[in-house]
């Protein structure tokens, strides 16, 4: 077995395990690890959105980025890079989390769902093969993806500014926690130990940022170079996390009363295809955003910048769906994004025929 | 231009010292402690307040007062008043239309199965819970209260 794929297996199982144990020992059930619902926590820690629920730092998401940011320091991978279409960065981060909203649970999340015993997850995951399969499809066949390849490479220094500010707001958290929000109910309110959500999230960030391990790039992988790597990757990731989860007497099979879950397969569905095909065209979960991010990829600061506000937007305007099913936000927000992404699309195969 | 560079290096330096004392002073710097679940319970005691009547009602088996109690236009608002109400039908055989305003009631406040607010319906809803398990035309409802239950995203 090669080295790389010896790590990129290594990592999958490292997730899987921190992210069982972050949800046993406090974080909300099969969210340990979750960016889109960290986002959402996120930003509601930085007062972008004010629903009482769901505010928290959430130590996982900055420490997976100071993670990954030490590791490219030292394996020397910081290089700061950017394509020219940034925009679509900055929408695929929005539409990303809009897209996980609606479904509740990023990839990664999907994965300990069906771990957890959530058979509905299923809808999601077949979307996002799906989704997946049309990005490979669409960039397969006739495609100007040159302005999403890198055209320009940056001063390192450009790139420093927004793991550093990760790093200041860190720091201030843990000088005056006082000044962010904090839930005291509510899925915000559920939180592992600090030691473990640090060290989890710098172990994975620091393991991701060498193997570049990615849910949806794992799919990707399987579909395009028929490599079985990324297959079994979701497999140790998905059977770990479920082998733990039967252990602690967390495991819960079939599709009535899971936890932030519902049964709405259509929008499950159409909800993930719109993230996998978000995720193939600008190369990454959004997990892989934020590792990218951290290494100097100027592309995924802006999609980082999208996630966020576009966290903000799920909280302010209803579209998280909940366990009845998605909201009439929810599902105009999924709309929207396969309307826009469909169109940028378009545009694309049309600049490469000019 | 060399002293455009020689004044910049001195603005960095004396604004990086600052920063510095300023991150040090943050750790004593005095945050009012509000805790915004407050304002929330304070608001939902109010509520309770207003359909405490028809809860006694309710306890003297006056279920017929205590529905039109309940569907005062007064209590349009009153997540508490679609609770009961949900309830009183649930018990008095429409069962799905009991259901449909305890799920309403549900979704529009999570604060009503918050385990912190003392006033919650938590117990009435694992009652449910388990009164419709295994009823597959109500299964819909036993995810949505069993889901909210177990608490997550959502």
């Amino acid at each position: 077995m090669r080295k790389e794929t010896a790590f990129y297996l290594f990592t999958a199982l490292l997730m899987g395990i921190f992210a069982a144990l972050l949800s046993v020992y406090g974080n909300p059930i099969n969210t340990g690890i979750c960016i889109s619902c960290f986002m959402e926590n996120f930003s509601g820690a930085i007062k972008l959105h004010q629903n009482i629920f769901m505010q928290y730092i959430r130590p996982e998401l900055i420490f997976i980025s100071i993670g990954s940011f030490l590791s490219a320091l030292i394996r020397k991978e910081f290089k700061a890079r950017i394509s020219s279409s940034v925009i679509y960065y900055f929408l695929g981060g929005i539409f990303m989390i809009i897209g996980s909203a609606v479904f509740i649970g990023c990839p990664i999340k999907m994965m300990l769902k069906l771990a957890g015993g959530d058979l509905n997850s299923i809808a999601g995951i077949l979307g996002t093969i799906f989704g997946v399969w049309l990005g490979v499809k669409f960039l397969k066949s006739n495609i100007d993806t040159a302005s999403f390849r890198i055209s320009h490479v940056s001063s390192s220094k450009n790139a420093l500014i927004l793991p550093l500010t990760i790093i200041i707001i860190m720091v201030i958290y843990f000088l005056n926690p006082g000044l962010f929000a904090e839930s005291k109910s509510g899925a915000g309110a559920e939180k592992a130990p600090l030691l473990l959500a640090t060290s989890a999230g710098l172990i994975l960030g620091a393991f991701s940022q060498y193997s570049r391990f990615c849910i949806t790039g794992s799919i990707r992988n399987s579909l395009i170079l028929k490599n079985l790597t990324g297959f079994l990757a979701l497999l140790i990731l998905t059977l770990v996390a479920m082998l733990i989860n039967i252990y602690f007497k967390r495991f819960n099979l079939g599709f009535i009363g899971q936890a932030g879950s519902h049964t709405s397969y259509l929008w499950s569905f159409l909800a993930m295809t719109l993230v996998g095909y978000i995720a193939v065209l600008i190369d990454g979960c959004p997990f892989r955003q934020i590792v990218k991010m951290s290494e100097g990829d100027i592309n995924a600061q802006i999609a980082f910048v999208g996630m966020v506000f576009g966290a903000a937007m799920v909280q302010n305007f209803g579209i998280l769906s909940d366990s009845g099913g998605p909201t009439f936000f929810g599902k105009l927000g999924v709309m929207i994004g396969i309307t826009v992404f469909a169109f940028l699309s378009y545009e694309l195969i049309r600049d490469e025929k000019n | 231009m060399k002293k455009i560079k020689l004044i910049l290096i001195l603005v960095i330096f004396a604004s990086a010292v600052m920063n510095i004392y300023y991150l040090y002073e943050l750790k004593s710097l005095p945050v009012p402690k509000n805790d915004p679940r407050e304002a929330k319970y304070l608001s939902m005691e109010l509520k309770k307040r207003a359909v405490e009547p028809a809860i006694n009602m309710l306890r003297e088996d006056k279920v017929e007062e205590a529905i039109i109690f309940l569907k005062d236009e007064r209590l349009e608002d009153n997540v508490f008043a679609h609770f009961y109400l949900g309830l009183v039908y649930f018990e008095t055989k429409k069962e799905k239309e009991g259901l449909q305003l305890i799920a309403k009631a549900i979704k529009e406040e999570p604060t009503l199965y918050d385990g912190n607010y003392p006033d919650n319906v938590r117990r009435i809803l694992k009652i449910i819970v388990d009164k419709i398990h295994g009823r597959d035309e109500l299964r819909e409802f036993r995810h949505l209260i069993d889901s909210k239950l177990k608490g997550g995203c959502g």
